[in-house]
């Protein structure tokens, strides 16, 4: 059984006005511990397909289920509540809390779950020391470059342990060398951790890494193929 | 909660020099509104104060016809009934005073002037108004026959210890008063409508110089506690025949006074206000561009998971927080300026004071060090603060979560 299933999912903007098709009957599955990549060209969909997903936006039509529970009909509260206990995101821009240090920014959403502070500080360290951060945990955002920012971004991400990551071209910011770290991680993560990640992303490194690679044009899903990978 | 609280703390201080400015305007704004709402309630206090002691009392007990026509044939018989009265709330009375007063013609030479005449038990009140303590020069009515007069009237008539003064007047039912008077002691009087035209007899040699035995124009009772007149008053009153007695308290004796202090108070407050106005809309000013500049993170958090109301606790608190820091260094630059002026309050001289005395006030800018000043203010700018803080609570409750991330 899929843990995220989407069906006939449709988006239409200004509907009223000049619509504008952003997802167009998109039905996919995604099974647990996948490493997806969403490709395609600029406005093919892919940020809104992963905000559909991440529950941020809803579909003009067609619905949204995970771990077989509609998501589409929420109520916003329930919604909110649904993705700090499920959901892990990275942004492009990271989006790190300015004002907090990294080990603050990775025991943040643990503190919005009530998690007991001890659990929180371990389990806050030792997801910056898989990240390789362990010598910054009490530097803030402004004090880390960006590869480094993008890592504290996902040790957040995981910090919850989420059924999924939802990541928005979390490489596209980033040098090679800092992309490649961060892949590695995510990939290893995915492996040990079996947590499904979703990217959406321009990046052929991104890419090659996936094992699986849906491509998107105008809203609608052209292409959809499992990739052979070597185990990391 | 701590976390929010810390987060708001560090948020407010991202932009150090935007914080600094409008907790410093709210800083000015509660020194300037504190000083002044200091100098209006000491002046205010000093005025009632100087009216009370040195004029009405607490509570005055007059004949009933006194208060509509103030003469000598409307004094009171300082009867057996009236000391049993007063007798009978002795566990609420601290002292009475009793007064004989009335206008006369003062003579010295060639020079003439109107003086208010006032027969006092010497013991009684100086226990109301310390009297003795102002004495300038001389004694303090000491022995028979002699006058205490006020030092502006001294230097109108142009006398001094040992000189004599002519009394002429009416007395009780028509009996003419005149008399001679030694001076033998000069007062300075606080109010300056009093220091220009008083003159003080003992109680007996009044009486004696009006025909008016064992009369009184006033008798006034001080209660054991301050601020139960009212109270004292209504007790009183149900053994008192109505038809017979007056019993007023000092703000039923002076209500043009007070009408006058209230308008005054009210200006003052205007003034605030507007100065609070000023102050908001600055405090306005820095909320709003931080809403502007915070958007997109206001967005990313409420995706993180964050509830909007946990994100308008966050930024509620640093709204207010600013507010609040200017208020706790306000009170505390305030505390130490106030607390010198309540002790050295500032003396008018030369041409001011003297078209300030000729308003009937007396020349000083005192300062009153009171809890309630410093609350009062603190409490007015932190509910601006608070009003003004609700507006991003509403912008939290109101925002895209889509558009703000993606701004």
């Amino acid at each position: 059984m899929p843990i995220i299933s989407t069906q006939g999912l449709t988006k239409i903007y200004n509907e009223r006005i000049v619509p504008v098709t952003a997802l167009n009957n998109v039905s996919l599955d995604f099974d647990a511990g996948e490493f997806t990549a969403i490709i395609g060209p600029s406005g093919s969909g892919k940020t809104t397909l992963l905000n559909m997903l991440g529950g941020l936006d809803k579909p003009t039509s067609g619905n949204i289920t995970i771990n077989g529970l509609e998501i589409t009909g929420m109520k916003e509260n329930r919604l909110m509540d649904y993705r700090l206990r499920n959901i892990g995101f990275v942004f492009q821009s990271y989006n790190l809390i300015p004002v907090l240090t990294a080990i603050e920014n990775v025991s943040f959403i643990m503190l919005l779950q009530k998690q007991p502070r001890n659990v929180i500080e371990k389990r806050a360290i030792e997801l910056l020391e898989q990240v390789g951060l362990s010598d910054r945990i009490h530097s803030r955002p402004g004090e880390l470059s960006g590869g480094q920012q993008q890592r504290v971004a996902v040790a957040r991400a995981l910090a919850s342990k989420p059924n999924y990551v939802l990541a928005d071209e979390p490489t596209a910011n980033l040098d090679t060398k800092s992309a490649f770290t961060l892949l590695d991680i995510m990939e290893k993560l995915n492996h040990e951790e079996k947590i499904t990640l979703i990217f959406s992303t321009h990046d052929q490194r991104v890419i090659e890494r996936a094992r699986r690679v849906i491509t998107l044009v105008d809203g609608t899903v052209t292409t959809d193929i499992p990739v052979e990978k070597q185990q990391v | 909660m701590s976390l929010f609280i810390k987060m708001a703390w560090r948020n407010i201080w991202r932009s150090r020099r935007r914080t600094l400015i409008t907790a410093s305007s709210v800083f000015f704004a509660v020194i300037l509104a504190t000083v002044s709402d200091s100098m209006t309630k000491g002046t205010h206090q000093l005025m009632i104060s100087n009216m009370v002691k040195y004029s009405t009392g607490y509570i005055q007990l007059q004949d009933k016809l006194y208060d509509e026509e103030p003469s000598m044939d409307n004094t009171l018989l300082y009867s057996n009934d009236i000391r049993q009265l007063i007798g009978g709330h002795s566990d609420d009375i601290s002292y009475t005073v009793p007064r004989i007063q009335t206008f006369m013609l003062a003579s010295v030479g060639n020079t003439t002037r109107p003086v208010l005449i006032q027969g006092i038990d010497p013991a009684s009140e100086v226990r109301l108004n310390a009297l003795d303590e102002d004495l300038v020069k001389g004694s303090f009515l000491e022995g028979d026959g002699g006058v205490l007069i006020s030092e502006g009237l001294a230097d109108r008539l142009k006398l001094d210890l040992g000189d004599t003064l002519v009394l002429i007047g009416q007395g009780f039912q028509g009996a003419s008063a005149a008399g001679l008077f030694p001076v033998t002691g000069i007062v300075h009087l606080h109010l300056p409508q009093l220091n220009d035209r008083m003159v003080y007899l003992k109680l007996s040699d009044a009486q004696l110089l009006f025909n008016a035995e064992d009369r009184l124009t006033s008798l006034i009772i001080t209660p054991k506690n301050q601020g139960t007149e009212v109270e004292l008053v209504q007790r009183m009153k149900a053994g008192l025949d109505p038809e017979r007695f007056n019993l007023f308290t000092w703000r039923e004796m002076m209500p043009s006074l007070l009408q006058g202090l209230e308008m005054d108070r009210i200006s003052g407050k205007m003034m605030i206000w507007l100065l609070y106005l000023v102050v908001g809309f600055g405090i306005l000013g820095t909320v709003l561009t931080m809403l502007l500049e915070r958007r997109k993170e206001f967005g990313i958090l409420l995706s993180l998971g964050m509830k909007r109301k946990q994100l308008a606790i966050v930024a509620f608190t640093e709204s207010l927080l600013i507010s609040f820091l200017g208020v706790v260094a306000g009170i505390a630059g305030g505390t130490p300026l106030i607390l010198y002026l309540s002790h050295h309050p500032f003396r008018y001289t030369g041409d001011v004071a003297k078209m300030i005395e000729s308003y009937g006030m007396e020349p000083v800018m005192p300062f009153l060090m009171d809890f309630s000043v410093f609350a009062s203010q603190a409490l007015a700018v932190l509910v601006i603060g608070g009003l003004i803080a609700l507006y991003p609570v509403f912008k939290v409750y109101r925002i895209n979560i889509l558009h703000a991330a993606r701004s």
